[in-house]
């Protein structure tokens, strides 16, 4: 078997086009953008954009990694709000407090769902769409439903509205999550673990690896990325609702549906995570950009939504395809 | 590679005695079999004859019910497969059972469990894969087992190269027994006797192996010793050499129509 062999090349071009795609998506999304609004190639208009992606992007990096082990986790968007809600609360007193305290709460709950996940044998989407419920609840019977308001000034404050050399810090820190969460997937055993488990778990435990704890570490890291994104979020609200997390639940399953990560686990890279959440960002940014009034804005990312489905399905089905005749 | 230890002749392996119950089934019934090191045994039987449960109790996943089983001449009683595997005993199942993972590549596989590191820090963090796939190349090569590339994902292998590497992953792991479950099963007859010269091959590095198969050709073509059971009872255990495949087919048969006089 030849990979090189011309007949193949073909083949394996398409492989690379496919499984690249994105990429493709956000350029051509750019070159139409470039032409339609000459605001777009702004260096104010790409510092707003990304920004906007700080939140999302790192939640997304997190929740991609559970999809790639074969699981799925819709308690984010409440994890996001506990987490950010307690760094409001925390930050007046303290600020290494208010990073401390969300980052433990974050990875405790990843755990909380790895372990009910992985010890009882509980469905993932089932688990967490009840701990996102549940989480919710919760903190809204200690907020009462009111607002949890911090300082809007101090270091706290800076973590969401400084800049570095002229950078946004949230569009750095977005950056830095993605690079060191990219390298624990794929240069450490844990990321190669996660990987297997969503692959083949049976192959995982029949190699003598602890299976469980393989799939437990992808929700405590994916807690922990929550948690961060929680921390910048309130930073830059100042004030943190409880219902705060809900508004990116679509966002971002959209963005972890479109980076080709296969809903059956085993394959996914989170660079494509992130070039899938600035794609949906440039999206946002274009619908603004063009005035396009709310209501149809609503429509064009359910449409989005549906499209990352079917895409996903479609490029899983044909990298399958091609496939086929290297058996 | 374990050297083959030449101060004494105990076997590698010796059961004796063995009975396992599965309520009121008898699945071994008194089977006593001893393995020398570098030997090749080929287990053969009908459907139910307990060549799956035998293979079961020497890979640790099943404990006998009663009988002894010894492994160096020392008393042997594995609680898991992972004490077997601990001990040298490795299992290659068949290759729609999975034991690979599709989506990571060849080097990945063989070091799945084992990995290298590349010191960073003082930790054994950052996988060493450089190093990994060197001596992946280096296993395969001198296995003289054949792969395009070792970064290619398992899932896009043929079943006999799939089949290879899960043998070759035995050597990484230190294998001093390999049990074989119908190793050629679903795999083309040229990769067959790819398979079947791997064996071979470690055989010659002093790893003794069992091979259940359903094919004769399969058995005469690697073992020493072939074994035969009929209802959880040894009726048959001979070499090779003082046999013919005609004999052993009889063994076989002959078994299926006393065991199953209803038939099928």
């Amino acid at each position: 078997m030849n990979l090189t062999a011309p007949h193949l090349l073909g083949k394996r071009l398409a492989q690379v086009v496919l499984s690249h795609s994105i990429v493709a998506v956000l350029v051509v999304l750019c070159a139409v953008m470039g032409l339609l609004s000459d605001k777009f190639f702004t260096a104010a208009n790409w510092a707003n954009v990304l920004n906007n992606l700080a939140v999302p992007g790192i939640v997304a990096l997190g929740v991609a990694l559970i999809v790639i082990a074969g699981g799925i986790d819709l308690s984010f968007s409440s994890m996001l709000a506990c987490c950010a809600a307690l760094a409001a609360w925390l930050q007046p007193h303290s600020f290494w407090l208010a990073l401390l305290g969300p980052l433990l709460l974050g990875a405790l709950l990843g755990a909380l769902n790895g372990l009910i996940i992985v010890k009882v044998g509980a469905n993932p989407l089932i688990t967490t769409l009840g701990t996102q419920w549940l989480l919710l609840a919760v903190l809204f019977i200690l907020t009462e439903g009111h607002v949890v308001q911090g300082n809007t000034e101090g270091p706290f404050h800076l973590i969401a509205n400084g800049r570095l050399a002229g950078v946004p810090l949230p569009i750095l820190l977005l950056l830095l999550l993605a690079a060191l969460a990219w390298l624990f997937a794929t240069q450490t055993a844990a990321g190669k673990y996660i990987y297997a488990y969503g692959s083949n778990q049976q192959g995982l435990r029949f190699a003598g690896v602890d299976a469980d704890a393989a799939y437990l570490k992808a929700f405590v890291v994916m807690g922990v990325l929550v948690a961060v994104a929680g921390i910048v979020l309130s930073s830059r609200l100042g004030g943190v609702r409880p219902t705060e997390g809900n508004r990116y639940l679509l966002v971002v399953l959209t963005a972890v549906l479109l980076s080709g990560v296969s809903l059956s686990g085993g394959v996914g890279s989170l660079f494509h995570v992130l070039v899938a959440t600035v794609v949906l960002g440039v999206i946002d940014n274009s619908m603004v950009l063009l005035a396009v009034a709310y209501k149809y804005q609503q429509i064009i990312k359910g449409c989005v939504f549906i499209l990352a489905v079917l895409y996903n399905n479609y490029t899983a089905k044909h990298l399958a395809l091609l496939r086929v005749g290297k058996r | 590679m374990p050297s083959v230890n030449s101060t004494s002749h105990r076997p590698l392996i010796e059961l004796r005695h063995i009975y396992k119950f599965f309520g009121g089934l008898c699945a071994a019934n008194d089977v006593s079999l001893t393995i020398e090191p570098g030997e090749v045994i080929g287990l053969v039987g009908d459907n139910a004859a307990g060549k799956s449960t035998l293979m079961k109790i020497i890979a640790g996943v099943h404990a006998p019910t009663e009988g002894d089983y010894f492994l160096d001449g020392q008393h042997f009683v594995p609680r898991s497969p992972r004490d077997a595997r601990d001990a040298g005993i490795e299992m290659v199942f068949q290759i729609q059972d999975m034991a690979l993972v599709p989506e990571l590549d060849v080097a990945d596989n063989l070091f799945l469990g084992k990995e290298l590191y590349r010191r960073w820090l003082g930790l054994d963090l950052v996988l060493d894969r450089r190093a990994m796939r060197e001596r992946s190349r280096g296993l395969l090569r001198e296995l003289g087992i054949n792969i395009p590339a070792v970064t290619e994902k398992v899932k896009h292998l043929s079943g006999g190269q799939q089949q290879s590497v899960s043998i070759a992953r035995t050597v990484f792991f230190d294998a001093r027994l390999v049990i074989l479950d119908e190793p050629t099963s679903s795999i083309s007859i040229n990769e067959t006797r790819k398979v079947l010269d791997l064996i071979l091959e470690l055989k010659r590095k002093g790893v003794s192996s069992i091979i259940v198969s359903h094919r004769m050709d399969d058995i005469f073509s690697t073992a020493d010793r072939i074994v035969v059971l009929r209802r959880g009872r040894k009726i048959e255990d001979v070499r090779k050499a003082n046999t013919s495949m005609e004999e052993i087919i009889k063994k076989i048969v002959q078994a299926e129509e006393e065991s199953m006089p209803q038939g099928t």
